[in-house]
């Protein structure tokens, strides 16, 4: 080989390359432009067998001062053998009935198996005709790679049952809602309720719910939708509670049945016991007013984010460890945390009927009805 | 150009093709030419017009967007109620106001065609148009909230095509007339004031118009659309040619015998509440229900091809059925999904 030939071939294959990378061919500065599009586009294309279409029937058209609407939603698929992951807001309205369409078309009749109230989560289970090819298993994004500033894809099947609906943004941080999600900029809506935040190679990050860092509930963070501030459950977490959810369990967000001493800075005063609700675990375990919170699992919490961090991740079932001080004494009890609805919770007469803050939609909807408001100051 | 520059130049194409965002971004750099829309937009923007006419009032504001589709100053915008006026006030890019009269509507896909008096002004070639699939990338051009006066250039928001679905919308209680299929973008676009702007690519080139305030039938959220183009193109064609208003696209033929289940032996439960589910209550014994193998308890998921999700949307759906056809119906019966084809008898014959 000569020397002239040694140079032709790379650089043959290198026009080759470029000329099947660049479509779109422009003289404009816009190439870095058209290079992203190719990319989410691709991404979007590479999850989209696994991105199913759900439709419901029967069930309530309002629910917690929210019209829902009777349209389409989105799933993901988690096992090949008919699992499909979704948002608890899209059957919020109880329906009669679930069907799922698979990407191909066929529907089946689909049950609902468990529900992670804490997240937002519901497991779905279709039954597989004999015959029909196993499900799309998506990719999942490596553990740690949802970083902010990263590109995030929402994708839906809600508004086209032939092809998936996608949204642009990027992780706009992590470990949000009390640890609980990512957030994200790009647009989640009813439209993607239930379908992935998936990364530029198409791999899925999380899934994407509404979540209230004030509220709970099922519609909760609803009124949040294409604001900009949007949240997925990662799905290393998801891949956590599956085999608990398969079996059919509930998972309830946990309650010590206190309310905490108030102050406007969260970051300002140390966890203090305000109230201790009758029935409660916390009642049951023998923590008093004016009880100071230490540590939780023998990690130390110095205020009341902190100490949320700890506790608002955990399941009722779950048992913390918590470091009291109360006066000049330090003592340790074991909680084992409960359901909110096991737990007669005391109305506060100081309490004010503060409407919460934070960014708002374009249009929001009406507020929520004041029976699907898990109070903040609740624990 | 010397073997140094050739050899950065290859060093560059090399890194375009291993990791394309990264080194087109480096060399970009290294040729002092930023990626950006800036071109594009500048393109644009002296296509664009702000339009003023009547409302004012709570809730009703009396502006929206438009653009330039021809050099005579032919705009094409929404049909709305500030086009309730003898003469609408078209403000171009430069600042120059004119009077417009309004040539010719589309009351169908409610657009509206303007003309102002002036020559040789810049302008979309309609003909040029792109059509966008999902995931393009786009900019969005109008005057929302009414930002822009005089010469302020309209406003530009970015995206990308979410999807290109049917339009199931409603304003208000009321289902929209169009239901074609429409660009939905993540751009959010629809506010006051953003009708009638435009929606092109990220190079500029025009894709849509900017569609009304309206909500998304399905799921109740506000929907962020442009109509495409191509859907525009002849009824634009023909109020410039000043021909007579074309009639609507989909007539329905009525139906003269129309199939009502209770006829065909199935009893469904009683209809108590906003959504009933279809349920079969009771099949009777001699009838094309029991003949199908109808059951009492069968969940009534499709009439023909559509879901259907209670009583109501049965009734209205077998409407829809000339008798003397078959009526396929998918049913749920426990775990089970069994499609069904219920015979149904001419007019005229009796049912036994």
């Amino acid at each position: 080989m000569n020397k002239k030939q040694f140079f032709a071939a790379p650089l043959f294959a290198l026009a080759v390359a470029t000329g099947l990378s660049s479509p779109l061919p422009r003289a404009s500065g816009n190439d870095l432009a058209h290079l992203e599009q190719q990319a989410m586009q691709a991404a979007a294309a590479q999850v989209a067998d696994s991105v199913v279409r759900i439709q419901c029937v029967g069930g309530s058209d309002r629910v917690g001062g929210v019209s829902l609407g009777k349209g389409p939603c989105t799933g993901l698929v988690v096992s090949p053998e008919g699992l499909i992951v979704s948002s608890r807001y899209n059957f919020a309205r109880r329906p009669t009935s679930i069907l799922v369409q698979l990407p191909g078309g066929l529907n089946l009749p689909a049950r609902l198996l468990g529900a992670d109230e804490s997240r937002g989560l519901v497991l779905l289970k279709v039954d597989l005709p004999q015959g029909t090819p196993p499900l799309m298993m998506p990719e999942w994004a490596e553990a740690g790679s949802a970083v902010p500033g990263a590109w995030a894809l929402a994708i839906g099947r809600t508004l086209d049952a032939e092809q998936v609906n996608l949204s642009v943004g990027i992780v706009s941080a992590v470990d949000r809602i009390w640890d609980k999600a990512i957030q994200t900029d790009a647009k989640i809506s009813p439209n993607n309720y239930g379908g992935p935040l998936v990364d530029i190679h198409g791999r899925v990050m999380g899934l994407l719910v509404p979540l209230s860092p004030e509220r709970d509930g099922n519609v909760a963070g609803a009124e949040w939708y294409d604001s900009g501030i949007g949240f997925a459950i990662p799905h290393t977490y998801l891949q956590q509670v599956l085999p608990r959810l398969k079996t059919g369990e509930i998972l309830r967000p946990g309650f010590l049945g206190i309310s905490l001493k108030k102050d406007s800075n969260l970051f300002g005063i140390p966890p203090q016991v305000q109230a201790v609700h009758p029935d409660s675990p916390a009642a049951a375990s023998g923590l008093r007013v004016g009880d100071t919170i230490v540590a939780v699992n023998r990690q130390p919490v110095a205020n009341i984010v902190e100490f949320k961090y700890q506790i608002k991740p955990l399941f009722a079932g779950n048992t913390v460890r918590l470091l009291l001080l109360r006066g000049e004494q330090q003592f340790v009890k074991e909680v084992g945390l409960a359901a909110a609805s096991k737990i007669r919770w005391i109305k506060d007469p100081k309490e004010s009927r503060q409407k919460p803050s934070g960014p708002q939609p374009p249009k929001p909807p009406k507020p929520h009805s004041p029976q699907d408001r898990d109070r903040l100051d609740r624990i | 150009m010397n073997l140094s520059s050739r050899f950065f130049t290859l060093v560059c194409l090399l890194f375009a093709v291993l990791s394309p965002p990264e080194a087109v971004m480096r060399s970009a750099m290294a040729m002092g030419k930023l990626p950006s829309f800036a071109s594009s937009i500048d393109r644009v923007q002296p296509k664009l017009v702000k339009i003023y006419g009547a409302g004012g009032f709570r809730g009703l504001e009396a502006y929206q967007s438009g653009f330039l589709i021809s050099s005579e100053g032919h705009v094409l915008t929404v049909w709305s109620y500030v086009l309730d006026t003898d003469a609408p006030t078209v403000t171009l890019n430069d600042g120059r106001r004119f009077d417009a009269e309004i040539l010719g509507v589309d009351p169908w896909l409610e657009i509206a065609i303007l003309k102002i008096d002036e020559e040789n002004l810049p302008f979309f070639q309609l003909s040029q148009s792109l059509e966008a699939d999902v995931g393009t990338r786009v900019l969005a051009f109008s005057n929302l909230f009414s930002v822009a006066t005089g010469d302020e250039p309209t406003s530009v928001q970015r995206g990308v095509v979410s999807a290109v679905p049917y339009l199931k919308a409603r304003k208000g209680v009321f289902q929209t007339q169009f239901n074609g299929r429409v660009y939905v973008t993540d751009a959010l676009t629809n506010n006051p004031g953003a009708a009638g702007g435009a929606l092109t690519t990220i190079d500029g080139t025009l894709l849509g118009m900017l569609g009304k305030e309206l909500r998304n039938r399905q799921d109740n959220t506000w929907l962020n659309y442009a109509l495409p183009i191509a859907a525009l193109r002849d009824a634009t064609a023909a109020i410039i040619a000043g021909e007579p208003q074309r009639p609507r696209e989909e007539v329905a033929i009525p139906v003269r015998h129309p199939v009502d289940l209770t006829g065909l032996g199935v009893v469904l439960v009683p209809d108590v509440i906003d959504s009933t589910p279809p349920y079969i209550d009771s099949v009777r014994d001699i009838s094309s229900a029991a003949e199908a193998g109808l059951r009492k308890d069968d969940l009534i998921l499709f009439v023909g091809d559509t879901l259907v999700q209670s009583i109501k949307d049965v009734k209205s759906r077998c409407e829809k059925f000339e008798r003397g056809q078959l009526l396929p119906l998918l049913i749920r019966r426990g775990e089970e999904l069994v499609t069904i084809e219920l015979r149904t008898l001419p007019p005229g014959e009796a049912i036994r």
